[in-house]
């Protein structure tokens, strides 16, 4: 969460871009790149698209910067912008979604029996958790790896609060079993 | 109810879990470093139209004020000008209108001599005293 100092300064960094100041339009990237890249790359899974992501998000935030109030917090707006813009193109590279998972995460050339047993369980949770909804998988990584409360993911998602329980919680539900067997096998 | 707010508590697991599932994202210092200037500059081109609007909008206003701040001084200059010419057109018109009321008198013969000499000779700026109408 944000401190007074911090939307202070955020405000005057937005009035200082509004007027077209490329240092201060720097130094809010610096801000927020971070929290930004975390974020979208739990929605597309792929360093390189995550990056086209937040670069596409912040100059998004940039061409819309005299629509946006000034007397509200910068990174719930600009989070918004990243799930909004990363779900569409994650609906629209369904996929390519699985191919990055697969070159990245999946390495079948294992030798042992038992490597190969632990990335079948690793698949089935993976395909478990991409079977999950879209918004629905984003509520569980964003809270569960990225470590963004509830009040925080509710306003990335401009959604209440208790929505983003309900889904965190039926999100959990629905990966019991597999996260059981997952652990199973590694402990 | 009770089970959902209980939820809200990160579960070291599931993260492990996922992380393994989806993979991790370890960008280094270079990497972010590269990410900001491609970030900025990117930006550049909207934030120069966003500096040049400004520019233009101050060159507009200055090259104004080069022509209206004359323009005004001239107006002001021929409206004292107007105001001047028309009270002293006022003065004559009432020093005319005094004559007028003296020759009629005299015409009609119904202010006296006296009477007339004063009204000839009267301050223009008083008021023209209304002709004695002889019963």
């Amino acid at each position: 969460m944000l401190h007074g100092d911090d939307a202070d300064a955020d405000r005057e960094l937005i009035e200082r871009i509004r007027q077209g100041d490329t240092d201060a339009f720097g130094a809010l990237v610096s801000r927020y790149l971070e929290r930004a890249s975390a974020v979208a790359f739990r929605i597309v899974h792929h360093r390189e698209d995550a990056e086209d992501l937040v670069q596409d998000a912040f100059l998004a935030a940039l061409r819309h910067m005299d629509d946006f109030d000034a007397s509200r917090p910068f990174w719930p707006w600009l989070s918004r912008i990243i799930v909004n813009r990363g779900l569409d193109v994650t609906a629209s590279r369904q996929a390519r979604l699985t191919d990055n998972l697969e070159q990245d995460v999946l390495d079948l050339s294992a030798d042992s029996a038992a490597e190969l047993e632990r990335k079948d369980l690793r698949e089935q949770f993976r395909r478990a958790l991409m079977d999950l909804p879209p918004r629905r998988r984003l509520v569980i990584e964003l809270f569960e790896v990225e470590g963004l409360s509830i009040a925080e993911i509710a306003a990335a998602l401009d959604a209440a609060p208790a929505t983003v329980r309900w889904h965190l919680h039926a999100a959990r539900r629905q990966l019991r079993g597999a996260l059981e067997r997952f652990h199973g096998d590694f402990r | 109810m009770k089970q959902i707010h209980a939820d809200a508590t990160p579960d070291p697991r599931m993260a492990e879990a996922i992380r393994a599932a989806t993979g991790a994202r370890h960008p280094s210092d270079a990497d972010m470093a590269a990410l900001h200037g491609r970030i900025v500059g990117a930006a550049r081109p909207y934030l120069g139209v966003r500096l040049s609007m400004r520019t233009s909008w101050l060159d507009y206003a200055a090259a104004w004020s080069r022509t209206i701040v004359p323009v005004g001084l001239a107006t002001a200059v021929v409206a004292a000008s107007c105001l001047v010419w028309l009270s002293s057109s006022a003065r004559r018109q009432t020093q005319n209108t005094v004559e007028h009321v003296a020759m009629l008198g005299a015409a009609t013969n119904a202010v006296s001599s006296g009477d007339l000499v004063d009204l000839a000779i009267s301050d223009v700026d008083a008021p023209a005293a209304p002709p004695k109408v002889p019963r």
